[in-house]
């Protein structure tokens, strides 16, 4: 058996090169099914079988560290990530598939998402991270003298494994995690989410094609959240750092398996929030449709809240449902599931009911429930993640967002804003809460490549820092 | 409020609907409603809704109903069950009405739904021959009935604590009450109880929520104990399990009934909703069917749409209870469920839509008391 310790879509193993079961004979499989029905396995490794292929990523971490130039790596990871976001590519054609079938997505809103994450996926925006991180590329290979302190040299490399748990559904982000962890020279054990389980082993694939010692540094499986398999606690002990992307349980679950030496560094749930100051152009509630309809409101770069200064918000939200109804025109939208049909009736029920007295709110959305805008005169910050769905909320002052956002510092990853007046000002509050990007609205969803997400660097804490002070 | 000659009228029709309702449900034993019957008085009973609650028909007008439009109980607009927490729905304002409170909602106590019941002889009417003929049935003696759930009085916003109270008024023998207070459930006084009735052989009736009798289950396992409770005895479980507590109800009676000494058939689930006053029952322990009385009719919804589905399949439930004369007859919930010709599978609440219910104030008890 020869394949990637991973996921098989509708029973057919991946015909790849990649790492091999150990043991696979007697393998039994978690199952689940994606939104549009397909089937997906994943192998339930025992202790042993986590183990053994612990050992294989690791082993070829370390052979790739002296086979491989930082350039040679870059060059193909950056080739294999670029081809799932090629639509004359089989791969990307397969990547389009993929997303379709796994989230329930129009192929027009898959090739945008993929063609949205592959602008952080080329040489030069890797290259610009890394450039904008530690300076100076070589340092991720050799000692490099330290400009700052004569006499120093410096190398920076991450541990020969990372284990990476992705508990989102964000499309993209494990992909962009095995990246980062190939350029810090590290092996990469990953548990993807399980709406989207596929991308990331396509990216291995793809890698394999180019280059299969590289391709062998990437074991990646999948489990259902509530299970804690013998994988879980394996790759936790065997890693050097841990990485988590997702809520609360998740990082629960994963500090009780993990030794307390081993570093976790978590990526929580957070929200994107827009702001129209009070002489922003009449054109901004359009953009705001379109950060929202990005990546299928997936992402918390895609703003959930929009707080208006100075202008009437029902009506401000008639241009902001012009906008979804053109965006849905654009780009299909998916289905509704069951769960958030009911929830999304539910959310509209309350905002239609709350104005109900004072006409103080407006309900706008089609009947099919693809979009919804909830416009509420007063301020508030309710919301809920749902599909394409945003609410809007009246706001005096930018003083008066301050006090209502204070609850949620640390927890808001981006503004998205149109207008100059006050703009200052909004960008200081933004910095007191720890916001990590604040930019022009129709921006939010595209952050450039060194972004610092979650205000954080991205590269940097896959690194273990070396300083050499010889005998001068 | 001023009584203009309208308001009087508007008060005089209601009250003869609601005597009236009360008289048929009163006078009920069993037997099936026609579909004519249901339509007349529901289209009466929406005429007067329509009439009295500003929101209700602001709602209705919205959506293009009107009481010259509604030829039967399927074209009433339902409320969603989300309306609760925004707009009190009530028809008149009367001394001695109730408040219900729904259990809370993930956003918390603020976010909790209400629900005024105006014509508290009409509840109590709607829920008593039900109780007979689901419960008792055709058990001869009134039993002694234990409530696990603090009295209405303590509570004071519960609809299932008033609705116990009242079964207790209405059915149990001397020495029924509640074994619950603010602090908790009182398991020796329970158990006690218990005893004296499986000594005396005075059937029991044990009435609370899923949650509590789990932890009931747990403590008889504990200790050892066991009891053999006397033929005609029933256990009656509310809420189901809710509030994501991983609790199973079928094992969980597995284990228990043996513990009493009954067998599935004196195990009956009760479902209800604060936004409901008529109840619906299932004997068994295996998520049972439930049936209610005919003045309460739900039909099964497609959740995108919320077209009608065939019997058979899985969809939002939309219930029709005349009992809520006082609010709106028609509620639309956030739980899955099917129907058949067994009666209705209550299939939980839909996944998207955050916990709440009964069991969740009684687990929060519950996790009080153990920690206490």
């Amino acid at each position: 058996m020869w394949h990637l310790p991973g996921l098989e879509l509708d029973g057919t193993p991946p015909e790849t090169a990649g790492i091999p079961i150990p043991d696979s004979s007697d393998l039994d499989w978690h199952e689940t099914s994606t939104a549009s029905g397909h089937q997906v396995r994943a192998p339930r490794l025992s202790d042993r079988q986590a183990s053994l292929v612990a050992e294989s990523v690791r082993g070829a971490a370390l052979d790739a560290r002296s086979a491989r130039t930082h350039f040679e790596v870059l060059h193909a990871i950056s080739s294999a990530a670029l081809r799932l976001s090629d639509p004359f590519d089989n791969m990307g054609r397969e990547a389009e598939l993929l997303l379709s079938s796994e989230l329930g997505w129009s192929s027009e809103a898959a090739r945008e998402a993929l063609a949205g994450m592959s602008r952080e996926w080329t040489e030069h925006a890797l290259s610009a991270l890394v450039e904008s991180e530690i300076g100076n590329s070589s340092l991720l290979e050799q000692f490099v003298p330290d400009p700052t302190r004569s006499g120093r040299l410096r190398m920076a490399v991450g541990p020969p494994l990372v284990f990476q748990v992705h508990a989102g559904n964000v499309p993209g982000v494990p992909v962009t995690g095995a990246i980062l962890a190939l350029l810090a020279r590290s092996g990469v054990l990953a548990k993807t989410g399980a709406e989207e389980p596929g991308l990331l082993p396509l990216f291995a694939r793809a890698l394999g094609e180019i280059d299969p010692l590289l391709a062998a540094c990437v074991a990646v499986t999948w489990w259902p959240g509530e299970d804690s398999p013998a994988a879980f606690a394996r790759w936790g002990k065997e890693a050097g750092k841990v990485f988590v992307y997702g809520g609360d349980s998740t990082v629960r679950a994963v500090r009780r398996q993990i030794p307390p030496e081993v570093e976790l560094i978590v990526y929580g749930p957070r929200v994107g929030l827009a702001v129209f100051l009070p002489d922003a152009p009449v054109d901004a509630a359009a953009l705001l449709a379109r950060d929202v309809c990005a990546y299928e409101q997936r992402g918390c770069v895609s703003p959930r809240i929009a707080f208006v200064i100075g202008a009437d918000p029902l009506v401000l939200s008639d241009r902001v449902a012009a906008g979804m109804e053109a965006e849905a025109a654009r780009v299909t939208p998916p289905a509704v599931s069951e769960a958030e049909a009911v929830a999304l009736r539910s959310a509209r029920a309350e905002c239609e009911f709350a104005g109900l007295e004072d006409g103080s709110t407006r309900v706008s959305g089609p009947s099919d429930l693809s979009w919804t805008v909830l416009a509420h005169r007063d301020s508030g910050v309710d919301s809920v993640a749902l599909p394409r769905a945003v609410w809007v909320y009246g706001i005096s002052s930018i003083e008066s967002l301050e006090t209502l956002l204070g609850p949620f510092e640390g927890r808001i990853q981006s503004i998205g804003y149109a207008g100059r007046k006050g703009e200052d000002d909004l960008a200081r509050l933004a910095a007191r809460l720890g916001v990590s990007r604040i930019c022009a609205l129709g921006d939010m969803a595209w952050p450039p490549p060194d972004w610092r997400h979650e205000g954080r660097h991205r590269l940097l804490p896959l690194l273990r820092w070396t300083d050499w002070e010889p005998r001068p | 409020m001023s009584m203009t000659p309208r308001n009087a009228d508007l008060r005089t029709r209601l009250t003869a609907i609601t005597t009236d309702l009360a008289e048929q449900f009163q006078a009920w034993r069993g037997e099936a409603w026609s579909d004519a019957r249901f339509d007349e008085l529901a289209c009466r009973v929406f005429a007067l809704q329509f009439e009295a609650s500003a929101p209700y028909r602001k709602y209705c007008v919205s959506r293009g109903a009107d009481p010259g439009r509604i030829t039967g109980w399927r074209d009433i607009p339902p409320v969603p069950t989300a309306a609760f927490r925004r707009v009190d729905f009530r028809t008149a304002h009367n001394a001695g009405e109730l408040l219900f409170l729904t259990s809370g909602t993930t956003r918390g106590l603020d976010a909790r739904g209400r629900h005024i019941i105006p014509f508290a002889e009409l509840y109590r009417a709607s829920l008593r021959e039900p109780f007979r003929y689901f419960v008792l049935r055709e058990r001869n003696t009134d039993p002694l009935l234990l409530s696990l759930v603090p009295p209405f009085a303590m509570s004071g916003d519960s609809s299932l604590g008033w609705m116990l109270d009242d079964l207790i008024d209405g059915f149990g023998m001397p020495g029924s009450r509640s074994v619950a207070d603010e602090s908790g459930i009182d398991w020796q006084l329970l158990e006690s109880a218990c005893r004296s009735a499986e000594q005396e052989e005075i059937p029991v009736c044990l009435m609370g929520t899923t949650v509590a009798f789990s932890g009931w289950t747990n403590r008889l396992q504990r200790e050892g104990t066991r009891f053999s409770l006397p033929s005609g005895s029933v256990l009656m479980d509310t809420g189901g399990v809710k509030g994501g507590s991983g609790l199973n109800r079928t094992r969980m009676l597995s284990s228990l009934l043996p513990l009493l000494g009954l067998d599935s058939a004196q195990a009956v689930n009760e479902f209800g909703m604060t936004e409901l006053l008529s109840q619906m029952y299932g004997c068994g322990i295996e998520n049972p069917p439930l049936a209610g009385p005919p003045w309460l009719r739900t039909q099964v919804l497609d959740p995108v749409s919320l077209e009608p589905r065939p019997d058979g399949s899985e969809g939002i439930l939309c219930h029709f209870d005349l009992a809520n004369v006082g609010s709106v007859i028609g509620v639309l919930t956030e739980d899955r469920g099917r129907i058949s010709s067994e009666g209705l599978t209550w299939l939980g609440r839909s996944p998207g839509a955050p916990p709440r219910g009964c069991s969740l104030a009684t687990a929060e008890l519950l996790a009080v008391q153990e920690n206490g």
